[in-house]
């Protein structure tokens, strides 16, 4: 029995929808597979801060009767899956891991909520998170979420719920959140498929902010194909979030080829390859491989120059800490005692930004965006490590250090371009190491496209962490 | 020069509204430094044809949903 819930647990989102369409499989029986699991192994990963069991199985036995009336609502129906504590559920706490809404229970669901409940897919809980979706792995209320290849270590933030509970097979997939990396760090770090898509490609509404201009919302899953499945049931318009696009929203699952024949693809090693600024060896070569993998399938490589790239990381902070301040400054106010260290430290930081420090920040950022915008009508997408370094041991965290590292991911932030993490191989010591794949605006299908050709060719998903 | 840059910390964050204690000041010292030297990089750039608003430039096409 423990050996069919766990071959159940690592069936892929695509794998297991399509057992379910055909009735080979009960939403109900795997529901059940994945609240086992989590009873079984979630007390080391401490990935989930709340879990929903009688919820869960409810919304399964739902699926199971409309999927038995022939009324199959998608790839998802029926599908078991967890969100970040940031995402609104209607009637289940959401906190953003932090003190100051311990008891905080929405009334509506955030929009990508409700769009997964219309899919069909069965909410299995909710899941840890760096503090606000910024502070570190120390937070005010809930454990943190370890790594599942090695629980000594972080899972990279600040969606670490999200990267550990799919690494970990206790969910099937889950959504992120992603300011300056928080859904592609975890992803890397975690060995498993995150996106970044185009700002203003799925709906922001319900989630509660950290910095307006530069939030994402996106999936986080095992494989690419699982990603272009969850992106299809989020992705489009909403009237209830101004910045949502409406630029059609395309078949994203119809148009994996995993084909990269011809696809140009743009390396700016000047910043992103640069080991003197930090980035890890071991990364650098499995990048490098991954990359020669990529021209082995017929994509062409190319090294292009963005210097506006050396604004990035200083630009990202100032603009990501200095909104994070004003949205949160009223309950600094009333209530600094109820943020956790960590996230504090980095909300007062953001109030010792001057407007001119801010509009400088935001002048950089048009330039970054131009730069992009020219060499992206030279090749087709930009690829790069996800990481700077692998997850680091929980003691070895240090915020002021990190401040001085290049953000590989922010980038994509500020310019609002889809990036997506995808697995490209282990240190010595057994930690993931992502590669990052980013495109042109509104144009996610060339990326998953590509991390998909990548993925079926080094099959690095066929590694599971053993817990 | 450290008591400088205390001075500017509880400047700055009284101007904000928040009221800080000496030690959370103290805390906040080798972080502000950090940033101002990082901010020096931000502030040398030359960003003469860089505006704050968003730009729709004259290539723009719809078919891209939104300028870059």
């Amino acid at each position: 029995m423990s050996q069919d819930r766990n071959e159940l647990c690592a069936l892929t989102i695509r794998e297991a929808g399509l057992l379910i369409s055909s009735g080979q499989l009960s939403p109900v029986e795997l529901t059940k597979a994945f609240l086992e699991r989590i009873d079984e192994v979630d007390s080391r990963v401490q990935s989930y801060v709340t879990v929903l069991p009688e919820e869960a199985l409810a919304q399964a036995r739902v699926a199971e009767a409309e999927v038995l009336q022939g009324l199959y609502r998608g790839p998802l129906h029926g599908i078991p899956i967890a969100l970040k504590d940031l995402y609104d559920t209607r009637g289940v706490r959401t906190t953003g891991q932090s003190k100051v809404h311990e008891h905080r229970v929405p009334t509506e669901d955030a929009t990508t909520t409700a769009r997964l409940k219309e899919g069909g897919s069965v909410l299995l809980g909710k899941l840890a998170m760096h503090e606000f979706a910024l502070g570190g792995p120390k937070t005010s209320l809930f454990e943190q979420a370890r790594n599942p290849w090695n629980l000594d270590h972080v899972t990279g933030g600040s969606s670490s719920g999200s990267g550990a509970a799919v690494a970990a097979a206790t969910c099937m997939g889950s959504l992120g959140s992603d300011t300056g990396g928080s859904i592609r760090g975890p992803s890397s770090l975690c060995g498993i498929v995150g996106l970044k898509p185009t700002y203003g490609r799925v709906s922001r509404y319900g989630v509660i902010p950290l910095s307006w201009s530069l939030d994402h919302c996106g999936p986080m899953t095992w494989t690419v194909e699982d990603t272009a499945l969850m992106l299809q049931v989020i992705a489009g318009p909403d009237p209830k979030d101004p910045s949502a696009s409406q630029a059609p929203v395309p078949d994203y699952f119809g148009q994996l080829r995993g084909d990269v024949k011809g696809m140009v693809i743009g390396m700016p090693r000047h910043y992103f390859f640069d080991t003197e600024s930090g980035l890890d060896q071991e990364t650098l070569e499995a990048v490098d491989r991954a990359l020669s993998d990529l021209e082995s399938l017929g994509a062409r490589l190319e090294e292009v120059e963005i210097p506006s790239l050396a604004y990035a990381g200083i630009s990202n902070t100032v603009i990501m800490l200095s909104e994070a301040f004003a949205y949160h400054r009223d309950n600094m106010v009333s209530q600094p005692q109820n943020f956790g260290d960590m996230v504090r430290t980095r909300f007062y930081q953001g109030a010792l930004f001057t407007a001119h420090d801010y509009i400088q920040a935001q002048r950089a950022r048009s330039l970054l965006k131009r730069e992009f915008a020219e060499t992206l009508q030279r090749v087709d997408v930009i690829a790069c490590p996800t990481s700077v370094t692998p997850a680091s041991r929980f003691e070895d965290v240090d915020p002021l250090a990190a401040l001085g590292r290049p953000s590989y991911s922010a980038p994509f932030n500020q310019t609002g371009l889809p990036a997506i993490s995808v697995p490209c191989g282990f240190t010595s010591a057994g930690l993931p190491i992502g590669l990052q794949i980013a495109g042109k605006p509104f144009d996610e299908s060339t990326v998953m496209n590509a991390a998909y050709a990548y993925q079926q060719h080094a099959g690095w998903f066929e590694r599971r962490p053993q817990l | 020069m450290e008591e400088n840059v205390t001075d500017a910390i509880r400047l700055l964050s009284e101007r904000a509204g928040l009221s800080l204690s000496d030690e959370e000041i103290e805390k906040l010292v080798p972080y502000y430094q950090r940033n101002k030297e990082r901010l020096e990089t931000l502030h040398s750039a030359d960003l003469t044809h860089d505006e704050v608003a968003g730009i729709f430039p004259p290539q723009w096409s719809a078919d891209q949903g939104v300028a870059l």
